[in-house]
């Protein structure tokens, strides 16, 4: 085994684009995983649905760094991808399909909505583009809106437990490795997408999108197939989500979240799948320990009930901004620092 | 000298030995409250969110939160948060009370939250008492869902039985709906169409209002070109003073009318004389009203907030829903939410001084009353106007 090389070594480019260039990242990939298995056995039902969370947003913020970290199109319309890749769950599973094909349907249905709010992206891009997939959220908000009221209001999508040879993975702690699974293909796949000519090309449309056409690069469709990888993977959040909650309704699924995506891959840096890992983490736990700040400092205080509750979110603006500014190149960029340190320690030279 | 000393110390030992075991004697079980403060739909959920709070603050303070109940004498807590009217919020705040607080009952807010809490209730077995009435939450009969009042549907019933009642203009009179675009806006649309269409009324449009809604011209021009002669709201105060503004802007003559969380003192405050003439339907009495409660609520306001003068009646509902759990506590025979869901289901005529109607529930009935109070709202005297208690004719 060789935890670390004392100097560059490359002789090829292919080593170039190893996801692990040595045996340390196996071993901590590994540990990493093992310990995220064992987290239900010794946490209360209240923290591995936290975790669960954290792992549902972990996939639909890799997607979306796919498509705005990596080929340069911004997306303001991510939750309502999510929320569609949800609704097909809901009817998928209310039709008798099980958890396993249900999930990659909803992704794959969500996919074909992704290259269609995707098709603007030919003729506009940067702030217009937001515009144009700002579009595609209200359009799907407003549909889903439309289907709540079939029933007059009492219509909403009740998802049952996810089911696997008969054995029913409960909400509180077996649904929680279909999610932490999920989420590690997802990540390995995304990581290995950029080593592939697909995700080659998609950085190249980022980085100058005439110069990716003038080098023979299809733009257009390498546009469309980051839209539908993307929405894939927040079809497949969503599909988790509803599985995870037991119900699907409309008010998740607004603008805000899609902002609280893009917030993510900001915090946790753009273009990297690590990056969106730290950032849903961050995201997701972030108002949740607002939350339980603000509620005990209630208690305490209960006149001041209303004040706590509103700092929450200038709390909560505060640290985006302190992010934007101390790190700006995001979480990642500082566990790149992290890793260069210990690389050499303890004897630096 | 001596003996002074040594009584003394005895009296030490004697209260050092007995503080603990007094604190011991009495076990602590926990209650759970999932309020909106902030949020679509706070204007009102903050009031029932104090009214619960000063409930329990106030039996805190004078009891030091004992209550003696069939399984022995307890220390009672509240535990609570802000949901943000996000469904996604509301479940992860149940399962953190439930895994780590064990709470035995909840009470709760919105719609959209009790539709996506049902499922996880009847799962952990706790009850929980909704300030939404929203007819879907008791079907099937007989799960862990309770709310004081009778449901949407009937509210919108009574509207347009008092609606017909004292119509005098055109035949069919004309009838639009307006309300909020979420499962608790639409509940009561269904019911409300088929019973207008029963009484030969005509529906001459069914629009939608979001809570932040801030122009509703177009919305109002739609219903006067329809003729509307008539606009039923389900909603919240918000969204309907912003219709009202611009309803007297464009002209728009009807009758407005609105069930519980739409009208009330809120309105009022927010829609003044537009708001004048609005009939609403309340589970709960207004602040003014003469009834015995009144004044036990009127003191909580007093203590916890000396710089509120006034309460819309959803203040007063949080201090109701609390009461009417803590009955339940009381009669229930073990600290579980099996428990108390059995005991809320032996509560009959259960008198609330007169804030509310007498409550019943029972193994198949978990609306608390059957009939509710309107009111019409009076700008000049900046006041509610009792119109009587009523149940809707619709069986």
């Amino acid at each position: 085994m060789q935890f670390s090389a004392c100097g560059n070594y490359k002789t090829r480019y292919v080593d170039e684009a190893t996801i692990f260039p040595n045996d340390t990242g196996r071993v901590f990939v590994a540990v990493l995983l093992v310990f995220l298995a064992t987290l239900p056995f010794w946490l209360s039902p209240y923290f591995v649905f936290v975790c669960t969370l954290i792992g549902i947003f972990v996939v639909g913020a890799v997607g979306l760094n796919i498509l705005t970290g990596s080929t340069g199109q911004i997306s303001l319309g991510h939750s309502a991808f999510m929320g569609l890749g949800a609704y097909a769950t809901g009817l998928l599973a209310q039709a008798g399909f099980p958890f396993w094909l249900a999930i990659p349907l909803a992704g794959a249905v969500t996919a074909a909505a992704g290259v269609l709010f995707g098709i603007p992206s030919l003729r506009v891009k940067g702030l217009y583009l937001a515009l144009a997939t700002l579009a595609a959220q209200v359009i799907l908000q407003f549909g889903f809106n439309l289907f709540d009221s079939r029933g007059g209001g009492t219509a909403y999508l009740s998802v049952p437990q996810a089911t696997l040879a008969g054995l029913v993975l409960d909400r509180e702690r077996l649904f929680y490795y279909v999610v932490l699974f999920t989420a590690a293909v997802a990540v390995f796949a995304a990581l290995n997408l950029f080593r592939t000519r697909v995700g080659r090309a998609f950085t190249a449309i980022r980085d100058n999108d005439r110069a990716a056409a003038a080098m023979g690069i299809n733009v257009f469709a390498y546009k469309l197939l980051s839209f539908s990888i993307s929405s894939f993977y927040a079809g497949v959040a969503g599909a988790l989500w509803a599985y995870a909650s037991g119900v699907v309704s409309a008010e998740r699924f607004t603008l805000l979240l899609s902002v609280e995506y893009l917030a993510m891959i900001i915090v946790g840096g753009l273009g990297s799948v690590l990056g969106s890992i730290l950032g849903a983490t961050v995201i997701t736990v972030l108002p949740e320990i607002l939350r339980v700040a603000a509620d005990s400092l209630s208690q305490v205080l209960p006149q001041a009930t209303h004040l706590f509750l509103a700092m929450r979110f200038t709390v909560f603006g505060i640290i985006i901004v302190a992010f934007l500014i101390f790190e700006p190149q995001g979480l990642a960029d500082r566990w790149r620092v992290i890793k260069t340190y210990f690389n050499t320690w303890p004897f630096r030279y | 000298m001596q003996m002074r000393k040594a009584s003394l110390l005895v009296l030490v030992f004697a209260v050092l030995l007995a503080a603990p075991v007094l604190a011991q004697d009495v076990p602590t079980i926990k209650l759970g409250a999932i309020i909106t403060y902030t949020g679509p739909t706070s204007d009102v959920g903050a009031h029932y969110g104090d009214g619960i709070r000063d409930y329990f603050r106030w039996l805190q303070d004078e009891h030091g939160g004992i209550v003696d109940t069939n399984f022995g004498r307890v220390r009672v807590e509240l535990v609570w948060t802000d949901d943000q009217y996000n469904p996604q919020t509301a479940l992860t705040a149940l399962r953190r009370f439930v895994s780590e607080d064990n709470i035995i009952g909840v009470i709760t807010w919105g719609t959209g939250a009790n539709l996506a809490l049902m499922d996880e209730l009847n799962r952990v077995q706790v009850p929980a008492l909704s300030a939404s009435f929203h007819r879907g939450l008791l079907d099937p009969p007989g799960q862990y869902n309770f709310f004081i009042s009778t449901n949407y549907d009937n509210h919108m019933r009574v509207l347009i039985d008092y609606a017909l009642s004292h119509h005098t203009g055109s035949q069919p009179p004309r009838i639009a709906f307006s309300v909020h675009p979420s499962p608790f806006g639409r509940s009561p649309l269904d019911a409300g169409r088929a019973y207008a269409e029963q009484l030969g009324l005509s529906v001459v449009a069914s629009q939608e209002l979001a809570a932040d809604v801030l122009d509703a011209t177009g919305q109002v021009l739609e219903l006067r070109r329809a003729g509307a002669e008539y606009v039923f709201f389900q909603n919240v105060a918000q969204p309907v003073s912003v219709f009202l503004r611009d309803a007297r802007r464009q002209g728009l003559r009807a009758q407005f009318l609105g069930i519980h969380y739409a009208g009330g003192e809120e309105l009022l405050h927010l829609a003044g004389r537009n708001a004048d003439g609005f009939i609403t339907t309340s589970a709960i009495v207004t602040w003014d009203t003469d009834v015995p409660g009144m004044e036990f609520v009127k003191s909580l306001n007093a203590r916890y907030h000396p710089n509120v003068a006034v309460r819309p009646p959803h203040y007063t509902q949080g201090v109701v829903t609390a009461m009417v759990l803590m009955e339940a506590v009381r009669r229930a025979v073990a600290p579980t939410g099996a428990a108390v869901k059995e005991a809320l289901e032996t509560i009959e005529n259960f008198d609330v001084g007169g804030l509310a109607p007498p409550i019943t529930f029972g193994p198949d009935r978990h609306w608390g009353a059957d009939s509710l109070y309107l009111y019409r709202l009076d700008a000049a005297d900046n006041r509610l106007v009792f119109l009587g208690e009523f149940s809707p004719n619709y069986e």
